[in-house]
């Protein structure tokens, strides 16, 4: 599933992977639903059978994807290593953006904490012109106002 | 008849105008930038419609989704680049004609054939619908489940690469909807890990925003911003499309909007195929096959006629039978179940004024959408040149207020942002989103009348093979899922014999 190639880097199985985390998440689920849905009638069809159900679909199809990957000669791999690791990089800062954002909104607020995502992603994107700047800022100021005046919601 | 008379004087309201002209006005401008697209317009506009009653709401993301099936025509045209996957067709004699100096003529085509396609697919939504809608009244719990499972079946095979991914996909989706309060005994909780913030679920908005709309903004961080517009041809006033040229191409425009409704009607087919088989067939029936390709306006006015006949069909199956064809379908059926209309059989029974004004809506959709087209084209030949660095943060603002307007939750916006991150890697992993929406959508409907089904048949799952319209809905959607492994199998062969064949040739 996982190799290690000196010129590319991590080789990894999509498929196999992909089939080997899913048949563990699914396992997981499995013996969590004794726990997590507690019944308290033993009637036969209850609301432990329909996510079971579910979970057993999902354990079977990691199973076969497993299976046919292993079967497979055409494999679809990605490489981990510093081509991916750079292309990457941007979506994970961008993420990474985004939850610091929803954490300060609680903190300084909706208003000013769009301002500060406006000006870091257009920084973020490398661009320097100033009307960028005005432009996303007011425009973040014009949904704010659209929630809280015209739609109610109580932004924090 | 009182339905549909209450349904008309329900419509014509000054508050339905507007807000129609603010979907379309806003499915134009998210249509024609790539890479935004009538998803994430509807998903990020759908907590506007909060407030709203069911017809203005319901209305506006309709002129969203018509307006970015037209919308995505513009970008095709004037850059080369489909503003949606359906508009890809367009490109092939759109930017030719464009290149030609024919720009606007070309913009123009589009819009005609849009606009006259929009409508004739909206007329036999209004006719055939309630017919089938009166069938289906005949169902029961065994044939709801039947009909949840063929729904899934049809999207997992259209939309995902891998059968098997398609149907973990589904699964994780219906898992997910299974978050929360038992529906049935009302008290037990499912996989809520005792937090009291998860006893109602989660909530199929931020669900669809996380999906769709945080996904594609991770995505769009990769795109480089900082070299100015992109280049594209300007418009000239004066080579608008003559009635002439409409009259010529006019055969062409009905043909390809009654393909492109029967495509639509049938779910999982979709935009995107009814524009490329209606250009096909225009192209086998014209006089000219050889202009094609260089600019012919009947190579415009087909995919684009294709592409907009299934915005009226593919809302036949949505509203009769609760099945979505496509992506967009399926946020729309989200969005219908937010204000309370819960497609399937019922529907009609329930709340047919409301639906009879939603599709008589649809045709003033498609008017409003020609008077903007025409009033505003040069407007949106503009939009082209939005650039992602300022798109982004903007989009980003909308979700978070989206998601918050919701519950007044700022845990839902931790949820809001997690899932989108989960689906961006899941994406990455080479599954499809669509069929996890639709598994969220489903559930519902299919665990209930599952329960339901087997409380009636003393447990006995017999009953859904023993009754004729369930075992229609289960052969069909063990067929569709057969055809896609006859098909890899066949790909597979032709592979190996290809392959063969080079070797021998070595």
């Amino acid at each position: 599933m996982i190799k290690i190639e000196k010129q590319n880097g991590i080789r990894i199985d999509n498929n196999l992977f992909s089939g080997v985390l899913f048949s563990i998440i699914s396992l997981t689920l499995w013996f969590l639903v004794p726990a997590q849905i507690k019944i308290r009638n033993t009637t036969q069809i209850n609301a432990q059978t329909f996510p079971k159900i579910i979970i057993g679909i999902v354990f079977i199809s990691s199973a076969l994807l497993i299976v046919t990957s292993i079967l497979n000669r055409e494999k679809k791999y990605f490489y981990i290593n510093k081509r991916f690791i750079e292309n990457e990089l941007r979506p994970f800062i961008m993420a990474t953006i985004i939850l610091i954002y929803v954490f300060s909104i609680q903190k300084i607020g909706f208003i000013i904490s769009s301002f500060l995502l406006c000006v870091v992603i257009v920084r973020f994107f490398n661009i320097k012109n100033k009307n960028y700047y005005l432009i996303t800022c007011g425009s973040s100021l014009i949904i704010s106002f659209v929630f809280i005046k015209l739609l109610n919601v109580l932004l924090p | 008849m009182t339905d549909v008379l209450s349904g008309l004087s329900m419509l014509f309201t000054l508050s339905n105008f507007m807000f129609i002209n603010i979907g379309v006005f806003i499915g134009i401008i998210f249509g024609g930038i790539p890479g935004l697209g009538i998803i994430l317009a509807i998903v990020l506009f759908t907590p506007m419609t909060f407030g709203l009653n069911a017809t203005p709401a319901i209305l506006m993301l309709l002129g969203i989704y018509c307006g970015g099936t037209y919308g995505g025509s513009i970008s095709a045209i004037l850059i080369n680049t489909p503003g949606t996957p359906n508009s890809a067709a367009t490109l092939i004699d759109g930017h030719p004609a464009a290149k030609k100096g024919y720009a606007q003529k070309a913009l123009d085509m589009s819009l005609y054939a849009s606009t006259i396609s929009g409508i004739i697919s909206a007329i036999l939504l209004i006719i055939s619908a309630p017919q089938i809608a009166k069938v289906t009244l005949l169902f029961g719990p065994p044939e709801f489940f039947s009909l949840a499972f063929f729904g899934l079946a049809i999207i997992i095979t259209v939309s995902s690469a891998s059968l098997l991914k398609g149907i973990i996909s589904g699964c994780i989706g219906m898992f997910i909807a299974t978050i929360g309060l038992d529906p049935i005994s009302g008290v037990t909780s499912r996989f809520t890990f005792g937090k009291i913030q998860l006893m109602s679920g989660i909530d199929m908005l931020i669900l669809l925003i996380g999906l769709f709309a945080i996904t594609e903004i991770i995505s769009k961080s990769k795109l480089d911003d900082s070299k100015g517009p992109k280049e594209h041809f300007k418009l000239n006033a004066k080579e608008r499309l003559s009635l002439t040229e409409l009259r010529k191409s006019l055969k062409t425009i009905i043909r390809s909007s009654l393909l492109g409704t029967g495509i639509g009607a049938v779910p999982g087919t979709g935009g995107v195929l009814a524009a490329f088989l209606s250009y096909d067939l225009a192209k086998k029936n014209s006089k000219n096959p050889e202009k094609f390709g260089h600019g012919d306006l009947d190579g415009i006015a087909a995919p684009e006629a294709g592409n907009n006949g299934i915005t009226g069909a593919t809302l036949i199956p949505l509203f009769t039978l609760g099945i979505p064809g496509d992506g967009v379908t399926a946020i729309l059926l989200g969005a219908l179940m937010i204000h309370g209309l819960i497609p399937g059989p019922n529907l009609f029974a329930n709340s047919g004024e409301i639906v009879f004004s939603i599709m008589f809506g649809l045709i003033l959709i498609n008017i409003f959408m020609l008077i903007q087209g025409r009033v505003l084209s040069k407007f949106f030949a503009k939009i082209v040149d939005i650039p992602y660095a300022i798109l982004v943060p903007i989009v980003i603002v909308f979700c978070t207020a989206g998601s918050f307007s919701v519950r007044n939750s700022s845990t839902d916006l931790f949820i809001m942002i997690i899932v989108g991150i989960l689906a961006y890697l899941i994406l990455k992993m080479g599954f499809s989103l669509v069929p996890i929406l639709l598994g969220v959508v489903l559930e519902p409907i299919a665990e209930h009348n599952f329960r339901n089904s087997l409380v009636m048949s003393q447990g006995s799952p017999t009953i859904f093979f023993t009754r004729p319209i369930s075992l229609l809905f289960i052969v069909l959607a063990l067929s569709a899922i057969g055809m896609v492994l006859i098909k890899k199998m066949k790909k597979k062969s032709t592979k190996e014999k290809r392959k063969e064949i080079s070797n021998e040739k070595a």
